[in-house]
């Protein structure tokens, strides 16, 4: 975007010199009593603000309002007078003079907070931008929140360096500051006498030397030395293309990678044993430092190198490889999930796959963070990696891991349950019957086919439970998954199913359901009780008794045993004819299927 | 005010604020050397010309305006890098030397009156006794119309910058044995940071005198003096390249810290006359990574920054990862270990030490550095480095073809200048001394062209029992 600016007026001409500067040091004389009341209006309002801001958090609204008043009262006062110098005491601020804001308590006044730090002298300049002056209001709000002997507001405006904000702040008071300033000697001793008296006479070699050269200079109008020529050339354009590159890409370069190779390194090299245990001891308050800004790339990094310094000492130096492995021990010991959870709420940013990482460093203990911590985190990337975490946990050990399972950790919970879908395994047994005892529905009906696929008392105890369910879909797939064949107590409980006025009751889904369980358990008793369905007929109802027919069939061609297929060919001439062409391709499909079987 | 109807137009921006610059510069520089009449002069007060002229379009009046360490042109703030530099610095000297705080042209300048203000203000300068009032006086009688010119403000007056260089200097080596104490005060290291931003702020001002502070060997305690000289050198060229206000900072305060790891290691060592046998140069150069680990801490206690741990550790490793110490798998190091590593050679090759046989004057550790720079150094920062100090770098004892011996005391810094430095005269034409007046030796007789004076050969300062700092603390305490 070009900026733009105005086509100024012509101006009156100037006096061509101006000796002094009146802008700059305040005016000479006294001010005008009406500019005094100016600057003092524009103080009370910018401590105002300063104070006021410190109750708000950053781009809150109330600040902005703040801002907008004391920015207005500079910008007039600047376009008129071009500059606002006010001088820095302890207890106040001045304009020429002239105490335009004094503070009753100065150890928490603003003029102090300028004060304590060496500043004399704090200038505006006029053409200052709202922007500029925001930065700044924030600037002072941010370092005057510290303690006062950590603040430093002239260290802070000094790397701002700002373009229309000024300030003065002598070298004195850096003196005054150091150990035996006081007595810190303001010249050097010099021999002055020395330097004007007496004479200097060329070594030999140095006037030999120095005849050659004056002659070659009088000979060719040069007396440089081959050996000086280019030593300083210039840069080119290309030398400082290629400067500006490097800079760039050194810029670039995250302090994330840089430190935790530069520790490598260090640690590679310090032979002494209480040494190294002392930059040990340093990263054992860096690393929880580092976690305390959700800095988790860098911790990470560094965790990882130390891993492979590790695995380089444990031949070459047992001493310091026990030392390290005492480290990661220690590391992991200290592990905090409350503070880790507060810095991950407050730092949105921060890096999913790196923090996954450091949970993994850490083990089964960050398992139930990670847990909770997924349930309220829901943005992209995060649960992803969450996922990956959750699976390598359940790998090392799968008992610890479900034990984390809870109904108010949906995710997790889902998460698990896919886990225990991998490979039957009795473990995970109590934790998807217990699955079943939550309210949550979705989980239940993802656990229901999972415990369906174990012939074990405990999966078939509460399948069973789940047939007197009042949720219908539970019921249903609860109905669908178990296993029947051979299990007396699932048999009565469909045969108690399929009777009477309740199974009337039921849904079609559900009809279907139990007529195909019971086709499942190839039990006589339940071919009789499908034949009883076959030949159901009357006079009302009759589409649904047709359907309960119709299933009734394919149930008995699941069942396939004898007595199912001897109830089949009873009812070859069973009407009506669609019912009873449904009858013969059962038949023939399960006499193919017999064929198939003694031939195979 | 504001007239009702506003044209918005483009405003002067940043690339043609610095051409003006640019010439500028160069009309200020030749106008010190050249007649009115010269060809090169009139060419460059052409382009000059033009560039003011190209501003008018866009403003009535060009303002260049100084306000401590920045450069404004018509309330454009400019940015410098390493390529621009030489002309911040030079302007911005050129406005020193004569008190300068705002120069204006008006609309109706014309080229007779431009070139005859430059020739008019060319010789002047505060340090030959002008004042910015007698400069107004005869300002007035000259009779410029369309140009304007405003005293500096007192904080940034030239003779105050450099009275305090010399307590700036001190105070370094005195804080940094507070620093160099590990279990200090959290203060410290913050105390370090506003003793480096005051150094900064006088290299700003003051270059050529601070670089010629470090000529100060063994005040107090050699690696105390050494450190400062070492922080002094690293900030210049630093600032030199472009770097951010934060980065010089950090480059200082690592700069001071670099050899930490000496305390550690017993002065025997470092005191030994003569040549370290093996077994003593390995204990000597675990000082690096001894400095290191003893900064560890202090980064999370007091505030060191984490690159203070590289550039110790990093200071003698050399770009083909020789050196010391020995790196188990980087590749590269730090940008800030390598600007230190050419400033601790140079301060290190040019200071006396029991166990060096010889000392180098600036010129020839200079000549040495070139000769070993593809092994030893960064060549980008070698070459900036060396083109800042110059073939004579302040503090050079010169020999010139007039007979007179000087001290060079600041640089030229234009392009083919390289060799005509201005010098403090300390003999007369007899060898007798004297406390004789700066030189400018690019100048030239108005008659013949001929330069006045020339360098014919450098001089060890140890041979003639001359004590250069001397005369450089003088000029200014």
């Amino acid at each position: 975007m070009t900026p733009t600016g105005t086509k100024p007026a012509e101006q009156a001409p100037q006096p061509p010199l101006q000796g002094g500067n009146p802008a700059a040091g305040g005016p000479a004389q006294a001010p005008d009593k009406k500019i005094v009341e100016e600057v003092h209006e524009f103080c009370a309002s910018f401590v105002r603000a300063i104070s006021t801001s410190k109750l708000y958090p950053p781009g809150h609204e109330a600040i902005a309002g703040l801002l907008d008043g004391v920015f207005g009262r500079l910008t007039a006062f600047l376009e008129a007078h071009h500059e606002l110098e006010l001088e820095i005491k302890k207890d106040a601020f001045l304009y020429g003079g002239e105490i335009v804001q004094k503070e009753e308590n100065p150890p928490r006044s603003l003029p102090y907070f300028f004060y304590k730090d060496g500043m004399q002298k704090l200038i505006f300049l006029k053409g200052l931008p709202r922007e500029e002056f925001a930065d700044f209001l924030d600037l002072v709000r941010t370092v005057s929140l510290l303690p006062l002997d950590e603040s430093d507001i002239v260290d802070a405006l000094w790397e701002k360096d700002y373009e229309h904000i000024r300030y003065i702040s002598p070298d004195e008071f850096i003196e005054a500051k150091i150990d035996g300033g006081q007595d810190l000697p303001r010249e050097f001793e010099i021999d002055r006498e020395k330097m004007d008296k007496g004479r200097i006479d060329f070594t030999p070699e140095d006037a030999a030397e120095i005849a050659r050269r004056s002659l070659e200079l009088a000979r060719r109008d040069t007396a440089v030395p081959d050996e000086d020529e280019g030593l300083c050339a210039p840069l080119t354009e290309e030398d400082a293309r290629v400067l500006e590159e490097t800079m760039t890409s050194e810029r670039r370069e995250t302090a994330d990678r840089h430190f935790p190779d530069l520790m490598f390194e260090l640690l590679c090299l310090e032979e002494r044993p209480e040494a190294f245990g002392h930059i040990l001891s340093f990263l054992e308050n860096y690393i929880p430092s580092r976690i305390a800004k959700a800095e988790f790339i860098r911790v990470m990094k560094l965790l990882t190198r130390l891993g492979e310094l590790l695995r380089l000492l444990l031949p070459v130096s047992p001493s310091r490889a026990a030392a390290l492995e005492n480290f990661f021990i220690s590391i992991r010991d200290h592990f905090p999930p409350d503070k880790i959870k507060t810095v991950v709420f407050e730092k949105q940013t921060f890096d999913a796959k790196a923090f996954f990482e450091y949970l993994r460093f850490v083990g089964f203990p960050a398992l139930p963070l990670g847990a909770d911590l997924v349930e309220k985190i829901g943005r992209p990337g995060f649960r992803e990696e969450a996922a990956g975490f959750f699976e390598e946990m359940a790998k090392e050990d799968l008992r610890r891991f479900l034990r984390e399972g809870r109904e108010d950790r949906p995710f997790f919970s889902t998460a698990a349950i896919d886990v225990c879908a991998r490979k039957p395994d009795p473990a995970k047994i109590p934790f998807l019957v217990e699955v079943l005892g939550w309210k949550n529905k979705d989980l239940k009906l993802k656990a229901i086919p999972l415990l369906g696929r174990f012939a074990d008392g405990r999966a078939r105890s509460a399948l069973r439970r789940l047939f007197q369910d009042p949720d219908e879909d539970l019921r249903i797939r609860a109905l669908k998954t178990v296993p029947v064949e051979g299990d007396r107590a699932v048999l009565e409980d469909l045969l108690g199913l399929a009777s009477g006025k309740p199974f009337r009751a039921k849904s079609e889904d559900e009809k279907e359901a139990v007529i195909l369980a019971l086709g499942r358990s190839r039990a006589d008793e339940a071919v009789t009780v499908l034949r009883r369905f076959l030949k159901k007929r009357g006079l009302f109802g009759r589409s649904r008794r047709s359907a309960v027919r119709f299933l009734a069939v394919r149930a008995l061609e699941s069942t396939a045993t004898p007595f199912a297929v001897e109830t089949l060919n009873a009812a070859r001439k069973i009407r009506p004819k669609l019912l009873r062409l449904e009858v013969e391709a059962a038949l023939r499909r399960l006499s193919s299927a017999e064929t198939k079987e003694i031939t195979s | 005010m504001i007239t009702p109807v506003e044209e918005q137009v483009p405003v002067l921006g940043q690339k043609t604020a610095l051409e003006l610059m640019t010439h500028l510069h160069i009309v200020l520089k030749l106008s010190k050397v050249y007649e009115p009449t010269n060809r090169s002069f009139v060419e460059r007060l052409d382009d000059f010309f033009a560039s003011l002229h190209k501003a008018f379009q866009t403003d009535i009046e060009v303002e260049i305006l100084i306000r401590q360490d920045a450069f404004f042109v018509n309330k454009i703030r400019l940015k410098f890098n390493v390529a621009n530099y030489l002309i911040y610095k030079s302007v911005f000297e050129e406005f020193l030397a004569r008190e300068i705080g705002t120069m204006t042209f008006a609309v109706g300048l014309d080229k007779e009156e431009l070139g005859r203000f430059l020739h008019f203000i060319a010789p002047l300068d505060v340090a030959k006794g002008m004042s910015f009032e007698r400069l107004a006086a005869d300002f007035e009688s000259a009779g410029f119309p369309h140009i304007r010119l405003k005293k500096m403000p007192e904080e940034v007056r030239p003779e105050l910058a450099e009275k305090s260089a010399i307590p700036i200097f001190m105070m370094g080596v005195y804080h940094l044995k507070d620093l160099f104490e590990s279990e200090k005060r959290s203060q410290t290291v913050h105390l370090t940071r506003r003793w480096v931003q005051s150094l900064i702020n006088h290299l700003i001002s003051h270059e050529s005198l601070l670089i010629g502070l470090t000529n100060i060997k063994n005040f107090q305690e050699y690696t105390l003096n050494h450190s400062v000289n070492v922080c002094i050198l690293s900030l210049a060229l630093g600032r030199r390249l472009g770097l951010t206000r934060p980065e010089l900072i950090e480059l200082g305060v690592s700069a001071c810290l670099h050899d930490v790891g000496k305390f550690e290691i017993s002065d025997a060592i470092w005191n030994k006359p003569g040549k370290l046998d093996p077994d003593e140069r390995v204990i000597a150069e675990k000082h690096s990574h001894f400095g290191a680990g003893k900064l560890t801490h202090r980064t999370q206690t007091e505030g060191v920054p984490e690159a203070a741990i590289e550039v110790a550790l990093e200071h003698h490793i050399k770009p083909d990862m020789g050196g010391y110490p020995k790196y188990a798998e980087r590749r590269r190091t730090n940008f800030y270990s390598r600007i230190v590593k050419v400033v601790d050679y140079y301060d290190a090759i040019t200071t006396k030490r029991i166990y060096r046989p010889k000392t180098f004057t600036p010129a020839e550790a200079l000549r040495l550095m070139k000769k070993v720079c593809a092994e030893e150094f960064d060549p980008l920062l070698f070459r900036t480095f060396a083109h800042m100090m110059g073939v004579y770098p302040v503090g050079t004892l010169a020999a010139l073809d007039s007979g007179e011996v000087g001290i060079v005391i600041e640089n030229n810094p234009l392009p083919g200048f390289a060799t005509r430095p201005l010098v403090k005269l300390i003999t007369d034409r007899e060898g007798r001394k004297i406390d004789g007046p700066n030189v400018d030796l690019a100048e030239t007789d108005r008659r013949t062209g001929k330069y006045l004076r020339t360098v014919v050969k450098t001089l060890d300062p140890e041979n003639y029992n001359i004590q250069v700092t001397d005369y450089l603390i003088a000029r200014v305490q």
